[in-house]
């Protein structure tokens, strides 16, 4: 699960193929600008392998790196730097778009960059690369010596969770940079001056619930017309927090009735007994993720589940002193497979190498030098998220109240996270799933076994389609 | 002598049919071509599979919805802004007070032509955005409103409510297109030669019959270019919804148009694309699309009169 944000707009694309159109043809003319026909493969650059150099990178190649201009944005001149530093000869091109999708042409016309960071509402699907053979094999890499210690491998200072993200039918073919933890966020200001700590349970958040309305505030809050996910996210973290990882798993592998699982059960219940109970902000179906998010920091609104990002997003209209931090997502019950402390955490923020690249080896080097503990470091630093490089977390100096928590959050769940996959593999999952069927459940148009049912018809629609492409998690 | 003209017609032609040919004629080729493929739209490779596209489409469920929300769309958009525009264009130009024999235009019927052409010259993604602030169910201004006037608004806002999202979606729409429209009419009844009217007036005809029974025929084929444009812009209707309800299936699919689905199948960043399904649901769309230009032109011949 990357950021959730709202999908915008690829219309500039659409609506500009229409311009051309003109009158009668919107949708085929749309579709055109973008022909299909591939050039051959070019030739790729490769020098000679050394203690310094264990990629064989072409020192005098140019390196051409596009990246993505959306919410983290950065040139990321540190590991520019890093990378001349190794290879002063070598000529770095980096720009930053925020239509990634632009570059379609250049991977069906075999010429595509040495490195991309595919993100942003406009990101190239990466199921769709993958399964398209355009993505270089990143086991390489990992196997390689660290920048830092040449005694330790890239694949021991990572953190094993950012492997089976970027995993497609067992090879690792996307770096997914950026640590997403995910939870229930809150105004320490506010809970400080009310009294309030953050329930550990369901039963007492239900019982904090009306303690916050009768204060005003509305307990939780969604974005019904973009975002539902993010109340999708809080169900699928209750449900692997009772039932343990395996049942995110069998969701992810779609097998036969995993909707049916007793914990996914239980946590579609909550969900729907918090709704029935007006627990969410009324007019929540009909609001985007920022305007929810802002009633949330305009404090009508007490908790709000989402990601390590928030407070980032919301930087800019959250008043002083707000003082936003993180707890994990209440747990079902006591007799819950993981503890409290359990938390849903990913690996997001997609980078890859395309396979066809001239300097496809320049491409892999590029992210060794971002997998350095300093450079993980300045990243954070600069975007105020963690990386997925363990030895760099201690390091991060911060001032911001979320990141502090999202650390202790972290070290306190130890080897305790898990993350699930299928809404990002399949986007027919997320679209009736993660969004219709959540939104029937949370406007009450159906109830926990209505969603259920839902749901799993949807999974099992999916798993008998042969024209998607399926994958597997262990 | 003729030579040389036609040289001249040729030699400004050339350039603008070579881009036509390019960037419209090719497109539509090769979409037809992909939509004979199982193409994701990121290999290099495309395997042929023939009409395959077009059966799933036919058994594809959301297709038909999104078809009978474009077929709504068709039949409200273009009757409502034409009719306001009409309406408007002739409060404008015979709406006030009589002088004479015949009724003058309104008082300060030039502010108010620019103040309805307005709208028009925003881009349609500005007007979405705001119209997406004043429809937020948490003090937006419309359901401020409808609540003053004593109509409850829903309270999952309107956008957020399957039985009126879509509507809420087409009253922006027109609210965007009617002030092109009032313009349009207007120049058309400022061409009316203004004795034809004062006769009318001699006679005792009164506003109504001289609306209907003039005015509008004498209007007839504005009115039926308008019903042709609009008439796109219903099968169309990307933008608006894709900024207002992005996720037409949180509301029950009340809001998700062909184009929309289109763009589901073929962009959207988190789904699995399908480029070749995509360029099957865009050739149903042209067709669609010709087709109705093609009725709305037959249907709405009539002989033109001469003044």
């Amino acid at each position: 699960m990357t950021t959730y944000s709202a999908d915008r707009s690829r219309r500039q694309f659409l609506r500009a193929a229409l311009a051309t159109g003109l009158l009668a043809v919107p949708g085929s003319t749309a579709l055109a600008g973008c022909a299909g026909a591939g050039g051959g493969a070019q030739e790729q650059v490769k020098g000679t392998e050394s203690e310094t150099n264990p990629l064989g990178v072409d020192a005098n190649a140019g390196l051409e790196v596009v990246l993505f201009a959306g919410g983290l944005k950065t040139e990321m001149p540190w590991v520019q730097k890093s990378y001349n530093g190794l290879y002063p000869n070598a000529k770095l091109n980096v720009t930053s778009t925020v239509n990634i999708n632009s570059l379609q042409p250049r991977f069906t016309g075999g010429n595509p960059p040495d490195f991309v960071n595919d993100s942003g509402a406009q990101k190239i699907p990466l199921a769709a690369l993958a399964g398209a053979g355009q993505l270089a094999d990143l086991a390489e890499l990992m196997d390689a010596p660290s920048l830092d210690d040449p005694a330790k491998k890239v694949r021991d200072t990572i953190i094993p969770d950012a492997i089976p993200v970027g995993t497609y039918d067992n090879q690792l073919l996307v770096l997914n940079y950026v640590l997403s933890t995910y939870g229930i966020w809150y105004s320490q200001s506010l809970f400080t001056k009310n009294g309030w700590t953050m329930p550990k349970e369901w039963s007492e958040f239900l019982a904090f619930a009306d303690e916050m309305k009768k204060a005003g505030l509305s307990p939780m809050g969604f974005g019904g017309t973009n975002a539902t996910s993010y109340v999708y996210e809080m169900m699928l973290t209750m449900a692997g927090k009772a039932g343990g990882p395996d049942v995110v798993k069998s969701i992810d592998n779609l097998e036969p009735n995993a909707w049916k699982q007793d914990a996914i059960k239980q946590a579609a219940s909550a969900i729907e007994e918090l709704a029935r109970k007006q627990g969410f902000l009324p007019g929540s179906p009909g609001l985007t993720h920022t305007q929810a998010q802002t009633e949330f920091v305009n404090g009508k609104i007490g908790c709000y589940p989402s990601g390590s990002w928030l407070e980032n997003e919301m930087k800019s209209v959250s008043p002083k002193g707000f003082d936003m931090v993180m707890a994990p997502t209440p747990r079902l019950s006591s007799s819950d497979k993981l503890p409290y402390e359990a938390v849903h955490a990913n690996a997001g923020e997609p980078f890859i190498v395309p396979k066809q690249a001239k300097n496809a080896r320049g491409g892999l080097e590029f992210m060794r030098h971002m997998l350095s503990v300093d450079n993980a470091k300045a990243y954070s630093e600069f975007t105020g998220s963690l990386t997925i490089v363990k030895a760099s977390h201690d390091k991060v100096q911060s001032d911001s109240t979320a990141l502090k928590s999202v650390k202790a959050a972290l070290s306190a769940a130890g080897s305790n996270t898990f993350t699930f996959l299928a809404q990002d593999w399949y986007g027919d999952l997320k679209k009736n799933i993660a969004t219709a069927a959540v939104a029937d459940l949370l406007a009450g148009r159906t109830n926990a076994d209505g969603f259920l049912t839902a749901a799993q018809a949807a999974a099992d629609k999916i798993a008998a389609d042969a024209n998607v492409k399926k994958f597997k998690r262990s | 002598m003729h030579h040389r003209k036609y040289r001249f017609i040729l030699g400004i032609l050339v350039a603008p049919l070579a881009l036509y040919l390019v960037f419209v004629v090719s497109p539509n080729i090769q979409a037809v071509y992909y939509s004979l493929t199982d193409w994701s739209g990121y290999s290099q490779t495309q395997n042929f599979v023939g009409l395959e596209n077009y059966v799933r489409l036919v058994n594809d469920s959301l297709f038909w919805t999104a078809l009978r929300n474009n077929g709504v769309l068709l039949l409200v958009l273009p009757i409502t802004t034409i009719s306001l525009g009409l309406l408007f264009a002739f409060l404008l130009h015979l709406g006030g007070r009589r002088r004479g024999a015949v009724a003058q235009g309104l008082r300060g019927s030039r502010l108010y032509s620019a103040v309805y052409f307005f709208p028009y010259l925003l881009s349609v993604a500005i007007i979405a955005v705001l119209w997406q602030q004043s429809y937020n169910p948490q003090g937006g201004i419309v359901p401020r409103t409808m609540s003053a006037l004593g109509i409850d608004p829903p309270t999952d806002g309107l956008l957020g409510t399957p039985s009126t999202a879509l509507w809420a979606c087409i009253g922006v729409a027109v609210w965007h297109a009617v002030g092109f429209y009032v313009v349009l009419f207007s120049a058309g009844l400022a061409s009316i030669p203004r004795d034809i009217f004062e006769a009318a007036a001699l006679d005792g005809v009164n506003r109504l019959t001289m609306f209907f029974r003039i005015a509008l025929p004498l209007l007839w084929d504005n009115v039926q270019v308008a019903f042709v444009y609009l008439g796109i812009i219903a099968l169309d209707f990307f933008a608006i919804i894709n900024i207002m309800t992005p996720h037409p299936e949180a509301v029950g699919n009340s809001t998700e148009v062909i184009a929309h689905y289109l763009f589901t199948r073929a962009f959207s960043g988190d789904a699995n694309p399908q480029y070749g399904y995509a360029s099957a649901i865009g050739v149903m769309l042209f067709f669609l699309t010709l087709t109705l230009a093609a009725v709305m032109f037959r249907a709405s011949r009539r002989e033109k009169v001469e003044y």
